[in-house]
């Protein structure tokens, strides 16, 4: 479940859809190089953008009752970079929410600064951060991770920040069980990168980054 | 470099068949946010708005239920999804940069 309509107020909502237009204007030159830079890998980026919606229907039970499911921003930012990350995660977002009624309209600016901003600049950061300091498998593994647990910790700000619950309360039970999330997270991300450093996919993307 | 076509038919066939097959087969316990809303009291502010109510398939089922809803919409989804973000960045790739 994204979140719905109702749980933030409307100067959240209103002020999340600024930021989120913001940001996109802001993206938008460097979304444009990258396709300009490699029309080759369009198709490559429509596939991986279908694959994430179809992966964030496979929810997963973590700790008695719940479950959780992937989010694909790691994976979108080792793949093509964090602004078409929020790109496709974007995409994913609005037709999750135009067609399947998952996440409030008014609420989708705040999605998407919660899964199409905040959790691929963090997979970037982290990934970049520790490039130089442990291995590749291990940098993929915390990224994904931690890209999980900030969204979250953003989704609580924007709860407490709507007067929906106090933050000191949220906090703790939303990166409690997106901390376990997370590890899903961290498998499934994992698993499709190495799955693509095998195949032809990955020379072409390297071909692309270089 | 050209992209393999093999790859992409793989890679969107791996797409639909995690929608098609998998999905119906996932977890239905509340996810992470749905429980902690339910935890913590405020699950019942979700509002059903008009979104809601003229979404063709909401929650991912056919309206009224269907016994292969989940695998529809998951194809519905995923062919969307690819539509619409090769739509996009082929109209990104279009403009000249300034």
């Amino acid at each position: 479940m994204h979140i719905p309509d109702g749980f933030l107020s409307i100067p959240v909502s209103a002020s999340a859809w600024g930021i989120t237009t913001v940001y996109a204007l802001f993206a938008h030159r460097k979304m444009k190089e990258m396709v300009v830079k490699s029309m080759e890998s369009i198709p490559l980026i429509a596939c991986t953008a279908s694959f994430i919606f179809a992966a964030q229907m496979l929810n997963f039970p973590v700790l008695g009752g719940t479950s959780g499911h992937f989010l694909g921003a790691t994976l979108a930012t080792i793949l093509f970079g964090p602004f078409i990350a929020f790109l496709v995660l974007s995409i994913v977002l609005a037709i999750q929410c135009l067609f399947f009624a998952d996440g409030g309209l008014l609420a989708l600016g705040a999605n998407i600064i919660i899964m199409g901003v905040v959790a691929p600049l963090v997979a970037s950061v982290v990934l970049n951060g520790l490039k130089t300091i442990i291995s590749e498998r291990w940098s993929v593994l915390v990224a994904s991770w931690a890209s999980v647990v900030c969204a979250s910790l953003a989704c609580s700000l924007l709860l407490s920040l709507s007067g929906t619950i106090a933050f000191a309360i949220v906090t703790p039970a939303m990166l409690l069980v997106h901390a376990l999330i997370g590890i899903g997270e961290a498998l499934i991300t994992a698993a499709a990168v190495f799955y693509l450093q095998k195949t032809a996919v990955w020379e072409e993307l390297k071909g692309v980054e270089a | 470099m050209k992209t393999n076509k093999k790859s992409i038919v793989l890679y969107l066939g791996l797409a639909l068949f995690l929608a098609a097959v998998v999905a119906p087969f996932a977890s239905s316990f509340p996810d992470g946010l749905e429980w902690v809303a339910e935890a913590k009291g405020f699950l019942a502010k979700a509002e059903v708005l008009q979104i809601w109510e003229h979404s063709p398939m909401p929650d991912y089922d056919l309206r009224g239920g269907h016994a292969f809803g989940t695998s529809i919409s998951g194809i519905v989804g995923t062919i969307l999804v690819f539509v619409a973000t090769f739509v996009f960045s082929r109209m990104l790739s279009k403009r000249r940069l300034k």
